[in-house]
């Protein structure tokens, strides 16, 4: 297992430098330049042609790749074009907030989804179920924008009760919460019902019950369990889609985050900060992976004896 | 496994209580919560807390107010984006400072004068302090202009001063030369770009500098929390009327829609920048008041008339002939929230030409035009523009409204960083764009954008070439008689209003939101908004 686990992280090397280079690619064909953005409405080209100099983007494709991955690899990330802040610094206050952000509402959607799903399940055609399975397709169906205006509206306008944006206390965190694990929530729903589904129609569900177990037993010891391993592969790659969420959900209810600090870095050209910002991401959801697949060795011994 | 099953699930439910807990608990918080005054501060109004109406003046003294985006850095030397400017307006004062009417006035220079075509002189204001307790002398005012010209950013804004020229007779004279005469002097020197720094602090923090700025104006830099919020508070030991509130917290919210929202529920103050579409809904509440302000800003169509299609005037006046501005105007820019435009020195702007005939709606005058500069079939051009609702609105409109006239219209929806680089490199047949007066003053408005000199210049999106024009520009820049100059600013606006380089569609208003306890917030044409004597009443 250990050397399972670290064969997965020398494979992660790999993946980073790919990343580096296809990030890097991008911004590099894409139009527009960081020096317009900077110099705002009184541009000339004198002062353009200066700027430009200064950021070091008058190099060639490769010069200019190999300086960035070189520095990379010293651990430099480089300097924010715009504050000329080490991008470290930037990416270090912007970082903690989003992982916060998709850690609450990673939990938000494992709780009501897996809830939602497993009673689904088990009370398969019930109201319950129809009515829990409808909510799980609006919500699925929910544009994030839509519906975090729509919780702003009635939670801090008509009935101020939480604010309506911002990220200082934990009752900023709970709009923007519920906005990022709805979809979320949504599809475990669904996933849990559907493998609690297949679950229970087996024998040895039977059996459990034969032997005289209580139903919330064979419930969870049982079904549940045996259900998992489709249900963990999709939080983990619900993670993924809550740092692609944020973007939108950081920008409604102006939390200070990496998905906010992207979108005004693309928008601006602000090549280090978007370089670093997506390699963070990946790395993140790298090692949500690798963790994913751990996982799965403890919840079915089978996957666990064929890491040896 | 049972164990551990059963533990999650426990787990699972308190945590279902906590956020049901959360979702209830906060009922009786107002969201501005720990931002309330505390209640030994002296009432904002001083000794009287009773206005002469009968309000009573709040002990408030705390204001949030909401802005769109983060500045970069709040260093003169930097950009010029509007927020960055309006906070760098409340940390640093300037050697002059526009009055109500536009009008240069005494700030840090107590008093001045030109001492010939090229030389003026500047004696600065005793006694003033810098945020860290240092007195500002002459070698700092030398200093910050000096500077300027290191930075790309800042090095336009002193193209026209002597720099070398530029010294401190004394600690409270300083003599400024000018490379030409150079009529906008005074106005530049008002501008937020030419604020006084410290020499000492500014070389000490080096490129930390615009994140922790010191200057003399009446509110001090605090802190900045990355990406959420910048905080001011108050200059005790200012020069001038010190201000009533204690603190001022930036926070940025990039939504409009959010912005608005944080207005209405109290969690800001107010918003500096209401959008058009939301303005009714909160002149109309009675929890929130709109400001109406009329700026330099104006909304255009700009031909690029080095190319091929837009090199003939007759082919502009055209284009001109069939739009219906005032409908647009209606649509696109609300017609409560904007003032027509017919050139682009606004309402109540000196110079302003009132005289000039509009180019009417008139499509067969169009065909005609169109048809004597030799495109009798009509004629197909690029439209670029920013890939927003508002111009998404516009574009369509003319495209429909340009078909009558033979002229087919491609759409070419931009994103920003995209636009601004194929609009300063030129590439574009025509565009819409936005802009404001940098100096207020139309003449150096007019100059940026029209003269020859400025063809390359990020202001010049019709990059007129024009020799009458630049003659009566060159002129303008350099008469220092503010009547003489008006006169002359009139008579360009004939000239250019002739070539119809641009399409004029509106001056849009600033419009500022604010809960309706707040009082003595006025607005001003540059924008700089003054908050010294901003208040709350009960």
């Amino acid at each position: 297992m250990t050397k399972y686990i670290l064969r997965r992280i020398l494979m992660m090397i790999p993946v980073m430098m790919g990343v580096t280079l296809v990030v890097f690619t991008l911004l590099y064909i894409t139009p527009g330049d960081p020096v317009d953005a900077l110099l705002g409405d009184e541009a000339t080209p004198e002062a353009a042609e200066q700027l430009r100099e200064e950021l070091g983007l008058n190099g060639g494709y490769f010069t200019r790749y190999f300086t960035y991955v070189g520095n990379l690899l010293k651990g430099d990330l480089g300097i924010c074009y715009s504050t000329k802040q080490p991008v470290m610094d930037r990416i270090a206050s912007a970082f903690p907030n989003t992982m916060k952000l998709a850690g609450l509402s990673l939990a938000i959607a494992v709780i009501t989804g897996m809830l939602m799903g497993t009673i689904s399940a088990i009370k398969q055609n019930s109201i319950f179920d129809h009515v829990a399975m409808f909510f799980a397709m609006v919500g699925n169906a929910m544009p994030n924008f839509w519906q975090g205006l729509l919780l702003m509206l009635v939670f801090a306008l008509n009935w101020r009760l939480l604010p309506a944006s911002g990220f200082t206390t934990w009752r900023h965190m709970i709009l923007p919460a519920i906005t990022m694990g709805t979809s979320s929530a949504a599809a475990l729903a669904r996933m849990t019902r559907s493998s609690m589904l297949e679950v229970i129609r087996q024998d040895y569900i039977d059996t459990a019950r034969a032997k005289g177990q209580s139903e919330l037993r064979v419930t969870i010891d049982h079904a549940l369990k045996n259900a998992l391993i489709p249900v963990v592969t999709t939080i983990g790659m619900q993670l993924g889609r809550q740092l692609g969420g944020a973007v939108l959900t950081e920008s409604i209810f102006a939390v200070p985050g990496l998905g906010r600090l992207m979108v005004d870095a693309i928008r601006a050209r602000n090549y280090p900060v978007v370089q670093s910002g997506v390699l963070v991401i990946a790395l993140v959801f790298s090692v949500v992976n690798l963790l994913v697949d751990i996982l799965y060795a403890y919840i079915d011994p089978r996957i666990g004896a064929r890491y040896e | 496994m049972r164990k551990l099953l059963s533990r999650g699930i426990a787990l699972m439910l308190v945590m279902v209580m906590v956020l049901a807990l959360a979702a209830c608990g906060g009922g009786n918080d107002t969201p501005d919560q720990g931002n309330q005054p505390s209640n030994n501060t002296p009432s904002p109004g001083g000794s009287d807390s009773t206005e002469p109406d009968g309000e009573k003046v709040s002990s408030k003294d705390t204001m949030i107010v909401a802005i769109d985006r983060e500045p970069a850095s709040m260093d003169p030397a930097g950009n010029t984006v509007s927020m960055k400017r309006l906070m760098e307006n409340a940390i640093y004062d300037t050697l002059l400072k526009f009055d109500s009417e536009l009008t240069p006035t005494a700030a840090l220079a107590e008093s001045w004068e030109q001492l010939d075509d090229l030389t003026w002189q500047f004696n600065l204001r005793e006694g003033v302090l810098f945020h860290n307790g240092e007195e500002m002398k002459a070698s700092d005012v030398v200093y910050s202009f000096k500077r300027l010209e290191d930075h790309a950013t800042s090095a336009p804004n002193v193209a026209k001063l002597d720099l070398d020229a530029l010294e401190a007779k004394d600690d409270y004279t300083v003599i400024l030369k000018t490379t030409e005469p150079y009529a906008f002097l005074e106005a530049l020197l008002c501008n937020q770009g030419m604020s006084i720094v410290n020499e000492n602090v500014v070389s000490a923090a080096g490129e930390n500098y615009g994140r922790e700025p010191i200057g003399t104006g009446p509110f001090k830099f605090v802190s900045w929390a990355a990406g959420d919020n910048i905080v001011i508070e108050r200059n005790d030991d200012y020069w001038g009327d010190v201000a009533l509130l204690k603190t001022i917290t930036f926070r940025i919210i990039t939504e409009a829609a959010s912005r608005t929202i944080d207005l209405e529920s109290g969690g800001v103050d107010m918003n500096l920048l209401v959008s058009a579409t939301d303005a009714d809904r909160i002149d109309s509440s009675p929890d929130t008041q709109l400001f109406r302000n009329t700026t330099t800003n104006i909304r255009y169509i700009a031909f690029n008339t080095q190319k091929d299609v837009f090199k003939d005037k007759l082919v502009r006046q055209a284009f001109y002939h069939a739009t219906d501005v005032d409908i647009i105007r209606e649509v696109v820019y609300t017609s409560n929230y904007s003032a027509p435009a017919i050139s682009p020195v606004g309402p109540g702007l000196p110079g302003r030409n009132e005289n000039l005939e509009p180019y009417t709606y008139d499509i067969e005058k169009a065909k005609q035009l169109l048809a004597d500069a030799g495109y009798p079939n009509g004629v197909e051009v690029e439209f670029m523009y920013l890939a927003n609702s508002q111009n998404n609105m516009l574009a369509e409109m003319l495209m429909d409204m340009w078909k009558d006239a033979g002229i087919t219209l491609v759409l070419k929806p931009t994103e920003s960083a995209t636009l601004t680089s194929a609009l300063n490199a030129g590439e574009h047949e025509m565009c819409s764009a936005g802009t404001s007066f940098q100096l207020v003053d139309p003449g150096d408005g007019l100059y940026r954008f029209f003269h020859t000199d400025n063809m390359n210049a990020s202001t010049s999106r019709s990059k007129l070439s024009n020799p009458d024009i630049d003659a009566l520009l060159d002129q303008i820049i350099v008469t220092t008689d503010a009547e003489k100059r008006n006169q002359m600013v009139k008579d360009v606006q004939v000239l250019i209003h002739e070539e119809a380089p641009f399409i004029y569609l509106a001056h849009p208003m600033g419009l500022v939101g604010a809960s309706s306890n707040l009082r003595g917030f006025n607005t001003v044409v540059t924008s700089m908004y003054d908050f010294n004597y901003v208040y709350f009443v009960e």
